[in-house]
C-alpha cells in the first residue's frame, strides 16, 4: 500500500506534533526528481509532544514494520518514552519517526537547520537541503550515493539560479 | 589524495574540513558521489526548481498515484494470465 502522505502530515500537525520532515519527502520538496515511499520524521521528545505525537498516530493501527504478526506491540506514551526510533507500518503506509538521526542528532539540534514549508495543506518543519545532504551522507548507506549526488547537484543548480 | 580524485574546483573531501557537528560541507568533494552525479538528469530538477515547494509535493503525489495505478494494472494482467508479460 502506498503511503497517504498528505493524511501523515495532516494528522501531525493537527496535533500539532513539533517534528521535522527528513528524508525522500524532504528531498522532493527541495526539488528531487526521486520517488519515496515512506515518510521519515524527526519528533521531539519532550513528554507534551510524545503524547501529541502517541494521539496523532494511533488511529491508523501503527506496528513494527518487518515485526512477525502478534507482538505485543503497544503504541502508547510509555512505548515511545522507552524507545527512540520506530519504523511502523500503519493504515496510512509506513512512517518512521526518528526521535534521533545520525549526524543530525535530536529535534532541538536540527532545528536550526529546518525551514517552515507547506505542502499537502500542512505547515511543518522541513530540514534544509546542505543538512539534508549531510545527514544522507552520515547515514554511510550505498543506496544513498545516487540521492547524495542528485541532491548535489540540485545545490549545484540552486546556486547557479541565485548569481 | 592522489591527482586522479582532485576535485578540479578545489573543494575537499568528506573526511576533511567537519563542522562542530563532525560533519563535512553539503558541497564537499568526493569522487564516488562525482561519478554518480554525471548520471543525474538535471533539466529535471531544473524543472522541479521552477516550482514551489508545495507544487513539487503536488507533483510528487500524482506521479506516484500514476504508478500505484501502473502498478495494480500490472497486478490485474497478472491475475488473468499468470503468463502476462513474460514472453
Amino acid at each position: 500500500m502506498p503511503t497517504d502522505f498528505p493524511k501523515v502530515l495532516q494528522s501531525l500537525t493537527r496535533h500539532e506534533v513539533r517534528f521535522i520532515l527528513i528524508g525522500g519527502l524532504a528531498a522532493i520538496i527541495h526539488g528531487s526528481a526521486r520517488l519515496t515511499f515512506d515518510i521519515d520524521v524527526v519528533y521531539a521528545r519532550d513528554i507534551e509532544n510524545i503524547r501529541r505525537l502517541v494521539a496523532a498516530i494511533a488511529p491508523h493501527s501503527p506496528y513494527l514494520r518487518g515485526a512477525p504478526p502478534g507482538l505485543p506491540f503497544v503504541w502508547d506514551e510509555r512505548t515511545v518514552r522507552a524507545g527512540l526510533n520506530f519504523t511502523l507500518v500503519t493504515s496510512l503506509g509506513d512512517v518512521d519517526l526518528l526521535g534521533e538521526v545520525a549526524g543530525g542528532g535530536a529535534y532541538e539540534q536540527l532545528l536550526p537547520f529546518a525551514a517552515e514549508a507547506e505542502a499537502f495543506e500542512a505547515k511543518f518543519f522541513c530540514v534544509g537541503l546542505d543538512r539534508l545532504i549531510q545527514l544522507k551522507r552520515a547515514a554511510g548507506r550505498p543506496r544513498d550515493l545516487e540521492q547524495i549526488a542528485e541532491l548535489q547537484a540540485l545545490l549545484e543548480e540552486r546556486k547557479k539560479r541565485a548569481t | 589524495m592522489s591527482e586522479s580524485t582532485r576535485d578540479p574546483e578545489g573543494r575537499q573531501p568528506p573526511d576533511e574540513l567537519n563542522d562542530d557537528a563532525g560533519l563535512a560541507p553539503a558541497d564537499a568533494y568526493d569522487p564516488l558521489i562525482e561519478a554518480f552525479k554525471k548520471d543525474v538528469d538535471r533539466t529535471l530538477l531544473r524543472e522541479n526548481l521552477k516550482l514551489t515547494p508545495a507544487q513539487r509535493a503536488q507533483k510528487f503525489l500524482d506521479f506516484a498515484r500514476f504508478a500505484e495505478e501502473l502498478r495494480e494494472a500490472g497486478q490485474r494482467a497478472r491475475a488473468k494470465d499468470p503468463s502476462w508479460g513474460l514472453k
